[in-house]
């Protein structure tokens, strides 16, 4: 079971809750699991990189998830080039 | 407006180009001679990176007509190596790591080839004014200073 | 880790790159002609607002020597986004700072493109382009594009906010974020002191001395080639290719060396042009900016409003922060206030906070990234209102800082706990150096600010090839910007064991180097390192199989000691074989030996420093003079401690320059007036301090070697540094930037 966190400008999407934890092999199958519980996360998810284990990827659909993994949504560093 | 024939020395040898009336040094260095070591950083003679020596005189070449270097001496970075021998500043510039993106190190070198002609033992306070024409923006100028003390200093125990 | 013995890594040998350099032999942008080559100029707008009616091109067209003109009509507006990591690119804007289609957003946007025989005649003939514009009032500051009856720059835009708000109507605001932790309530009512305060800064420019420039050749079978100066050449040919719908496998670009970037060389402003201008004449075509053009038309950064209001209890520990942000983006979406929200309390451990950020657009020039775009002005509104708090507390100045310092297993602002992190160790340096315990002199400001910047990953390869004589090649995309060769040298000496100068490291064009991203964010030493190592390690791997078949034992029976390869049960005949030895049987073992890797890493570790700044005033003209400088800062591992202090000394050197003289200064209808290195004051060699470094190296778990990005982290205490410095010798609290002679005369006049 991944522990994922929601920051205070999450919580408005998961009804309040701060962190819960989930159940997935992978970060694709964890957003899907979160997009469907929590309907409102999908714009913000969409717009955020993800981090596991403080390791930041903006690239990270495909990367394993274990019992132990901490997650952590992100904002993406537009570095001033977009 | 038909162009001008200049013959002048560069780097010691005698050469010929065709420029127009209000063409640049600088122009016809890198553009008649294919010496594209002086490089333009900005064409109004704020950065340096255009130094050349004229005459025993530093100048922006970018603020030098062509057509001045009539029967003129005119030395550029690429002159400053003796064939395969680097000058000492150079070679305290590899040293001392005194270039990161290197753009505006001819100009730095034969500035400071400039100043240690005529002042084989500068002060760092009289360095730093000398350059002071010479724009870098990755260095902080600080491995510059120290690699042109270092080759004075070489120079002059190589005198002794 | 730490205990690892180098050998390569940690020396400081010269640069492969170095004598091209010094003698004049390295090729710039602006170096390369080709046989029968055109020269392009753009036609640019002297209008800061306006829109274009019509273009007229026939006087311009009937100059001797022009060959085309192009204007905004010649090429469509894409749609298409580039994704690129660290976020994804619009191209239609890009597009449509290539070429005004509609509007002319500012001062120098481009309108048309000019392509004749000469500078000269393409000079004349874009005088003669006659461009009819309907002048708008510009918009020249976030707070009049944020005023409810301020012109609107782009009519469909819409705010992207996050979290998520209903459109509401015309805006110039591009975009909003928030960053919350706690309860900032509360913790406001924990505090004794709060101190609140808002800080500008002026538009700046990240300076790079060369101007752009490109040469495009297409050839016969359509091909086409671009030579250019940029930090990215997968990215101008990505971005090339999908702004003008064009196979991006019909495009090599190779970099040519590069006089300086800072971030302003990410974004594409010639190459496009320079392909159409290409194919509309089937000769070469160059571009080459003039300085007043690269003032006015490419990179500067954000002039940005922060403010901040700290609250800290009596000895000194922050119980809570709210700030606001506003970035001006110029004349598109994409300022780096996000950025900023991240880092300004990056370095703290603040229980309550709550930062808003916003981007928003103004008639000046697209921004472009600057050097940890964002962070700097975010540091100086943080470590300015830090600096008062504890000297209205009485409290030390580094003390407050560690007491308040992040560690590893601390949350960041922005979300994830920090993992080893070098921020104390940092602080620790700053107290235990000379610079810090020598008595400031009468008549001296000492400032004290820290910084906080990313590292980022991403995608690179790398390729390494041994030689039969025992000599390595190692062959990437990342343009050298200030010695990353070098150090990619290093680092494949280091895992084969041959000594630096045998290893030539080559920064290749588009089709010979495997896909890497951008020379920018702080990444080439960790991220493109890393593919180096892995690239070094497999070509060990394969040594190792090689010295199998000439024993002829299993795989398992070789193993690699520094150097060499040695079996794991020696006899007389079986003796460890040098890495040159088994390269001169190279033939006889089956082939050369080519060792590859591509990686794309996380954004993990990132950088602190802090510096110290001590600063004269003279209060009868205003002017400053820094005379003493040091900078500290975590490396992680420095892998050429010249080029990592080099960094830390420019880094600092563009910072003092922006907290002192470097701005955009404006007439009111939104012309620059200062486009130029006389009157845009960068730091000469005069102005400067020798500038002492102290490398403070926590390793970063996420690399090998425990490398952390160095590049950018450098110019983020800068401005928070000068302003202490200042606010101390003149006993007056500075918010605003430039600190330029007139500022401080006023201030010191009025006395308040």
């Amino acid at each position: 079971m991944a522990i994922v966190h929601f920051s205070s400008t999450l919580t408005r999407h998961t009804g309040g809750l701060h962190q819960i934890t989930m159940d997935a092999p992978r970060v694709h199958e964890l957003l899907e699991a979160l997009v469907a519980r929590f309907p409102g996360l999908a714009y913000e998810l969409e717009h955020l990189a993800v981090a596991i284990d403080g390791e930041v990827r903006p690239d990270a659909a495909y990367e394993a998830l274990t019992s132990q993994s901490e997650i952590y949504f992100v904002p993406k560093i537009a570095g001033g080039f977009n | 407006m038909s162009k001008l024939h200049i013959e002048t020395l560069v780097n010691g040898e005698p050469v010929e180009f065709l420029c127009a009336p209000d063409e640049t040094l600088l122009s016809a260095l890198r553009n008649g001679l294919g010496l594209t070591g002086t490089k333009e950083g900005c064409g109004t003679g704020d950065c340096g990176a255009c130094s050349v020596i004229m005459n025993d005189r530093l100048v922006a070449s970018c603020l030098v007509l062509a057509a001045e270097a009539q029967g003129a001496s005119v030395t550029t970075v690429e002159g400053i190596a003796q064939g395969e021998a680097l000058h000492p500043l150079q070679q305290a510039f590899l040293d001392e790591a005194a270039l990161q993106c290197g753009i505006c190190t001819p100009g730095f070198i034969v500035a400071s080839k400039a100043l240690l002609d005529m002042h084989p033992d500068p002060s760092e306070q009289q360095v730093r004014y000398w350059l002071a024409g010479n724009l870098c923006r990755c260095t902080g100028y600080d491995k510059i200073v120290r690699a042109v003390l270092g080759a004075a200093a070489k120079m002059r125990s190589a005198q002794a | 880790m730490s205990e690892r013995i180098f050998t390569a890594v940690g020396t400081r040998p010269v640069r492969h790159d170095g004598v091209d350099k010094v003698t004049g032999r390295a090729n710039y942008g602006a170096d390369l002609s080709l046989p029968g080559m055109l020269h392009g100029v753009v036609v640019r707008s002297p209008h800061a607002h306006a829109r274009i009616r019509s273009i007229d091109t026939q006087a311009a067209a009937a100059v001797p020597g022009v060959k085309g003109i192009l204007t905004g009509k010649d090429f469509a507006l894409t749609n298409a986004k580039l994704g690129l990591g660290e976020g994804a690119m619009d191209l239609k804007d890009m597009s449509d700072n290539l070429l005004a289609r509609e509007k002319a957003l500012y001062h120098g946007h481009a309108v048309a493109a000019v392509v004749a025989t000469s500078v000269t005649a393409a000079q004349e003939a874009a005088r003669l382009v006659q461009v009819d514009y309907d002048v708008l009032e510009p918009v020249l500051s976030v707070d009049r594009a944020m005023e409810a009856d301020a012109p609107i720059l782009h009519e469909s835009m819409v705010t992207q906010a996050h979290p998520a708000v209903e459109p509401a109507g015309s805006t110039n605001v591009a975009g909003r974020m928030e960053l919350k932790r706690g309860d900032i309530e509360a913790g406001f009512k924990e505090a004794d002191i709060i101190v609140e305060r808002v800080f500008r800064t002026p538009t700046s420019h990240q300076g790079y001395i060369e101007p752009h420039a490109c040469v495009v050749r297409v050839n016969e079978d359509g091909r086409i080639n671009i030579w250019t100066t940029t930090q990215g050449p997968f990215l101008v040919r990505d971005a090339t290719a999908a702004i003008l719908g064009l196979d991006a496998a019909n495009l090599k670009v190779t970099p040519s060396e590069i006089g300086g970037g800072f971030g302003g060389k990410i974004p594409v402003y010639l190459e496009p042009l320079a392909v159409l201008l290409a194919r509309m004449t089937q000769r070469p075509v160059k571009m080459v900016m003039t300085r007043d053009e690269v003032f006015r038309a490419s990179g500067p950064t954000s002039a940005t409003k922060v403010r901040l209001k700290m609250g800290a209890r009596k000895d000194g520990t922050i119980v809570a922060a709210s700030a606001s942000l506003y970035y001006e983006a110029g004349a598109y979406r994409g300022s780096p206030s996000g950025a900023g929200a991240m880092c300004m309390l990056a370095p703290y451990s603040v229980p309550n906070f709550f930062i808003e950020a916003y981007d928003v657009v103004v008639n000046k020039p697209k921004v472009a990234a600057y050097r940890a775009p964002g962070s700097p002005m975010a540091a100086l509104a943080t470590e300015s209102v830090i600096d008062e708090i504890a000297q209205t507390l009485g409290l030390d100045q580094i003390e407050m800082r560690l007491q308040n310092a992040v560690k590893e297993g601390d949350r960041a602002p922005y979300g994830p706990p920090y993992g080893p992190i070098g921020f104390r160790q940092v602080l620790e340096a700053v107290r235990n150096s000379a610079h810090w315990k020598s008595p400031v002199a009468p008549g001296i400001g000492r400032g004290l600010a820290c910084g906080f910047w990313f590292n980022a990953g991403m995608s690179s390869s790398a390729t390494v090839t041994l030689g039969s004589d025992g000599s390595a090649a190692v062959v990437t995309g990342n343009p050298d910007i200030g010695g990353t060769r070098v150090a990619q040298a290093q680092m494949v000496a280091e895992e084969l064991g041959i000594p630096v100068e045998r290893v030539r490291p080559i920064v290749a064009d588009t089709d010979t180097a495997g896909f890497t991203e951008i020379t920018a964010g702080s990444r080439t030493c960790y991220a493109t390192g890393m593919a180096v190592i892995d690239a070094s390690r497999d070509v060990r791997e394969q040594l190792r199989g090689r010295a199998a078949k000439i024993w002829g034992v299993p795989l398992d029976e070789t193993r690699w000691e520094h150097g060499s390869v040695a079996p794991v049960n020696p006899s007389a005949e079986r003796t460890a074989l040098t890495v040159s030895e088994l390269a001169s049987k190279l033939a006889k073992t089956g082939g050369p030996i080519i060792g590859h890797a591509a990686v794309n890493p996380p954004m993990a570790g990132p950088a602190f420093a802090a510096h110290i700044c001590d600063l004269e005033v003279d209060r009868e003209t205003g002017r400053s003079r820094v005379v003493r400088y040091t900078a500290i800062q975590d490396a992680g591992k420095a892998v050429h401690p010249s080029y990592v202090e080099g960094q830390m000394q420019g880094g600092a050197s563009q910072g003092i320059g922006w907290a002192l003289n470097e701005e955009y200064i404006y007439s009111a209808n939104g012309v620059m007036e200062n486009a130029g290195f006389l009157d845009y004051r960068m730091p000469v060699a005069s102005d400067l301090p020798m500038i002492d470094t102290i490398i403070v190296e926590v390793p970063h778990p996420a690399h090998p070697y425990g490398v952390r990005g160095v590049g950018e982290v450098p110019i983020v205490p800068p401005l928070g540094a000068v302003a202490n410095a200042m606010s101390h010798a003149t006993g007056l609290r500075f918010t605003e930037l430039p600190l330029s002679p007139p500022r401080v005369l006023e201030r010191i006049t009025q006395g308040s």
